[in-house]
């Protein structure tokens, strides 16, 4: 089973709160940790300021935003119809930013990655660019269940 | 829920508050605020009060990368207080602890 979740909203810095409060609501119906929630929302702000300040230059624009639950895993997709990325390997790298005469830190990919369990990046240039974040919430139930089963073996 | 930045002098140190949630929405006003106090208080100590902050992003490590050359320029120092356990992984994730030490005042 199969469900989901769409959101559009306007290129505006003060929507990126926004989203990331909707989708880590969304999710919380798998009673993640405290934890894993901020990891999502984290990586979800990190892509959705991408898509405001450098897919659309900080211009009017729009950001699409879906998110998948199937078990326990969650997929999360941000897309945007901005500039796009050229070199996304390149953009990609550690404390590599497009836009040093901004303050970035060029970190934004880097906490993507750290804080999700895939990130997966499809740009054409000059027609925008498609972020989906992947992250499964192993079930505590479940975790503890096992833990009392193997337990009960020991004994 | 809103928590606006500001800052105080309290002795030595010129304090910097910020808000609730440092990121790309916020933080061209927390680089506002901190550079209007510089001017008028100079950059001998500066402090970044995260008391008020439950999220960062590395929007929040942009703009305190940017304070650094500032005030290393004038030959100040950055200090950093109040972080919750958020705040602090990311702060420690983006390696800025190297150039602003935690303090607590
Ligand atoms: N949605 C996007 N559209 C266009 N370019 C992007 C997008 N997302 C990322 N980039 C490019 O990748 C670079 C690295 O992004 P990131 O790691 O978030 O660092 P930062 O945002 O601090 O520059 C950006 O500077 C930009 O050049
Ligand atoms: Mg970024």
């Amino acid at each position: 089973m199969c469900e989901t979740m769409q959101l559009q909203v306007d290129s505006d810095s003060r929507n990126i709160s926004f989203v990331r409060a909707v989708v880590a609501a969304f999710f919380s119906r798998l009673d993640p940790t405290v934890e894993e929630l901020e990891d999502v929302k984290t990586a979800v702000s990190e892509a959705v300021t991408n898509a405001i300040i450098h897919g659309y230059g900080n211009g009017p624009g729009v950001v699409e935003i879906k998110c998948t639950i199937i078990g326990k895993e969650t997929s999360t997709m941000i897309q945007d119809w901005g500039v796009g990325i050229a070199d996304v390997k390149k953009a990609m790298e550690p404390l590599y930013t497009g836009r040093p005469d901004l303050e970035r830190s060029g970190m934004g990919f880097s906490f993507m990655e750290a804080f999700m369990d895939t990130v997966c990046v499809e740009s054409t240039p000059g027609r925008g660019t498609k972020v989906i974040l992947g992250k499964i919430f192993p079930d505590v139930a479940e975790g503890w269940k096992q833990a009392a089963a193997s337990a009960g073996e020991r004994v | 829920m809103k928590t606006e930045s500001g800052y105080q002098c309290v002795g030595e140190y010129v304090r910097i508050y910020l808000p609730s949630e440092v990121d790309e929405n916020s933080c061209p006003q927390i680089s506002h605020i901190a550079r209007e106090c510089m001017k008028k208080q100079g950059v001998e100590q500066l402090v970044f009060d995260f008391s008020n902050t439950v999220f960062m992003d590395s929007a929040g490590i942009g703009m305190l990368l940017a304070r650094y050359k500032e005030v290393s320029f004038e030959k100040g120092k950055i200090f950093l207080t109040g972080e919750n356990e958020r705040v602090s992984r990311i702060l420690k994730m983006s390696g800025i602890y190297t150039i602003m030490p935690h303090i607590h005042i």
